[in-house]
């Protein structure tokens, strides 16, 4: 798929994403996530500025994490403060060639966030190798684990 | 557990959440594997070195369907469904609703050739 400049793989896995205004703000990049069980994708922002990741309340609840414990947690976000708590949930990050990734990966969820679901840095893309075509709309994926 | 114990378990704990608090969670983590070398088998401290270790992560085979017609549809028509939640396929609107718990229920009943693109309009 993806090589570095020694010839190691760096990236498995190829999704096309999209960048369309879809709040009517500013482009944003969203991929495709399937979070538990949930029997069907779902677009997830990517936001490396984000210090974690969030599900949309009915996504959490649907797959079970707002009945999870969890550790409690105020997070600060541009709609304001939520209370919530940092679960361990399962994701898969999917790829249209190559290989998807199945993530144990820590998202925020709170029952007040009615509001879309986001991929932030702890917890989760700290350990993604991707890369960008902004020309042809790809992501490019894989799991860094430091070898 | 001693008193000195819990009295350290008990410190590292407020530092570390205080620290979530303000999203400095590489210095969390730094508290917390402090904290476990002298105290290996608090289960808070357990607790909270799973939810923040780093993802863990496989590969799959299983890939997705092309959603190129997907987000077409997206781009042309989101914005007159603000507020809702959608079911697209073969870029085509297939069901919509007011909750995911609704939506899927509606899309439980259509036969589709693959699985909808499923997206809250925020």
């Amino acid at each position: 798929m993806l090589r570095d400049l020694e010839g190691n793989t760096f990236a498995t896995g190829c999704a096309i994403f999209m960048d369309t205004d879809l709040a009517e703000v500013s482009p944003k990049i969203h991929v495709r996530i399937q979070p538990g069980n949930l029997p069907a994708p779902v677009l997830a922002q990517l936001d490396t500025g984000a210090a974690w990741s969030i599900l949309n309340v009915e996504v959490a609840r649907r797959i079970g994490l707002l009945d999870t414990k969890g550790e409690p947690l105020t997070l600060s976000t541009r709609m304001g403060n939520f209370r919530g708590k940092l679960v361990r949930a399962s994701v898969s990050l999917l790829a249209d060639a190559g290989e998807s990734l199945n993530l144990d990966a820590t998202f925020f969820v709170s029952s007040d966030w009615a509001h879309g679901t986001f991929l932030g840095y702890s917890g989760l893309l700290e350990r993604i190798r991707f890369a960008i075509d902004p020309y042809r709309n790809l992501f490019y994926f894989g799991y860094g684990d430091g070898s | 557990m001693s008193t000195t114990r819990r009295d350290e378990s008990t410190d590292a704990l407020t530092r570390i959440r205080n620290l979530l608090g303000q999203e400095r969670v590489s210095e969390a983590r730094n508290v917390l594997q402090e904290a476990l070398v002298s105290q290996p088998y608090d289960q808070d401290l357990l607790r909270l070195q799973s939810l923040l270790a780093p993802p863990q992560a496989r590969t799959s085979s299983a890939l997705d369907t092309d959603r190129t017609k997907d987000f077409q549809w997206l781009s042309k028509n989101a914005a007159k469904h603000r507020g809702r939640w959608i079911a697209i396929h073969e870029g085509k609107l297939v069901a919509d609703a007011t909750s995911l718990d609704e939506l899927l229920e509606r899309v439980s009943t259509l036969v589709l050739t693959h699985t909808p693109l499923i997206h809250f309009i925020d």
